[in-house]
């Protein structure tokens, strides 16, 4: 039962943050893109049309799942699933219940505006906004609902909230910038567009990193009430130790990327041949983004120091 | 930047040191008391949680240490207590609560502990 929840929770994660970070690198990479008629960035546009669609697939599937596993751990395992009495209470007894409804609403949303004939821009917007909210949503099935409806509360599901956002507009831009790379590979003009959307990401990324930074310190603060030592010797800690050694290496690869691999590219006559060693970069970069997942996935599930 | 940043995070470090709240609901205490000997019949089971937990999806159930089943009413729960009245006076013995709780942050706990009966 706890593998599958974690898994449930990995993969889950994992669809929302690319419904949340893919659309939302068009919009300040290259909002030109999404324009009637734009013929430039067609082959990533395509690519990030095929994964969101994948995104949001996956995201309602296991979105219910969770939702089901939690039920399931909390009765009497997934024959609960079909008692309206149960299901009555946890949908309307419960301070969880209105937020899981809504979190159904959100997903059957998500999984229709992928196949629905809109314009990219409006996909593209509605994407973003289904993703924010489920994003947010999912304070409240985990630690950050713990403070209730008081201010103290509130400000654990925002700190939760902030985080998460910033998480996924950085890991979940990743991808985009993979494809934008690949496409400027087969251009004649690559160093420009490269530099350009690099720059865009960078300082997107920058922002995102200082929000996630100052976030997961109050939220492990809230998580141990201060008492920080905790973490070096419980099996949390350990866990959260694991997530931020992840999150150190990816910053290192961000940081080479940066202030090494693109002020090479700008010194460069054509920079071209500096593209392969970033892509590889940004795909490390990636993989390890999808591991601090799992593992958050793990922790949001494990009991914090007492 | 940094004259806006050190309020904020002293104020959100102050909120955090000064708040105990910790996440997944456990037996904070109880009454009896976890391993306690009572004198005489207690009327009800009393147990308090670090957390506040869902009514719904929260019990107790007590036995003798034979394993001989006790009644108890259905529990009232108000914040991070739980409350059940026992079904009728316990004869001197050992006795082993049981619970199971969900908190409201949709984590699923449980565990037991015991108390005895003294005439």
């Amino acid at each position: 039962m706890m593998v599958l929840l974690v898994a449930t929770r990995w993969i889950y994660f994992a669809a929302v943050f690319v419904i949340f970070g893919a659309p939302l690198f068009w919009f300040y990479a290259d909002q030109e893109a999404l324009a009637p008629h734009a013929k430039i960035w067609q082959r990533s546009l395509a690519a990030t049309r095929r994964l969101l669609r994948i995104a949001a697939l996956l995201a309602a599937v296991t979105g219910i799942a969770w939702l089901a596993e939690i039920l399931a751990g909390m009765a009497d395992g997934f024959s609960s699933l079909v008692d309206p009495e149960t299901l009555r209470l946890f949908f309307f007894g419960t301070q969880f219940g209105p937020v899981s409804i809504a979190r159904l609403a959100l997903l059957l949303a998500t999984a229709i505006v992928a196949f629905l004939p809109l314009s990219d821009r409006a996909r593209f917007s509605s994407f973003i906004a289904t993703a924010t909210a489920l994003l947010m949503t999912q304070a409240w099935l985990g630690h950050a609902a713990e403070g209730g409806a008081t201010a103290y509360g509130a400000l654990m599901i925002a700190v939760y909230a902030i985080h998460a956002l910033a998480a996924a507009a950085w890991v979940g831009g990743l991808p985009m910038l993979l494809f934008a790379l690949a496409e400027i590979a087969h251009d004649g003009d690559a160093k420009a567009r490269t530099l350009t959307i690099l720059s865009r990401f960078s300082l997107m990324a920058t922002l995102a990193v200082t929000f996630i930074l100052v976030s997961g310190i109050a939220n492990t603060a809230f998580r141990v009430a201060g008492s920080f030592d905790k973490l070096f010797w419980t099996g949390y800690g350990a866990i959260l130790l694991t997530k931020l050694g992840a999150v150190a290496l990816m910053l290192a690869l961000a940081y080479f990327n940066r202030f090494v691999a693109i002020p090479q590219m700008r010194l460069s006559p054509k920079g071209e041949e500096r593209i392969g060693g970033l892509r590889a970069s940004i795909a490390v970069e990636l993989a390890l983004g999808i591991i601090v997942l799992g593992v958050a996935a793990i922790l949001g599930i494990t009991a914090p120091p007492q | 930047m940094r004259r806006l940043l050190e309020p904020l995070l002293t104020a959100v470090f102050t909120c955090c040191l000064t708040t105990l709240a910790l996440a997944h609901a456990f037996l904070d205490h109880a009454t009896p008391t976890v391993g306690s000997s009572v004198q005489g019949s207690p009327s009800e089971l009393s147990l308090t949680f670090t957390q506040n937990i869902v009514a719904g999806f929260s019990g107790v159930g007590l036995k003798s240490e034979g394993g001989g089943s006790v009644p108890v009413g259905k529990p009232s729960i108000s914040g991070n207590t739980l409350t059940a009245r026992i079904g009728h006076a316990l004869k001197p013995g050992v006795y082993v609560v049981s619970w199971h709780v969900v908190s409201v942050d949709t984590h699923h706990t449980q565990g037991s502990f015991k108390f005895t009966v003294t005439p």
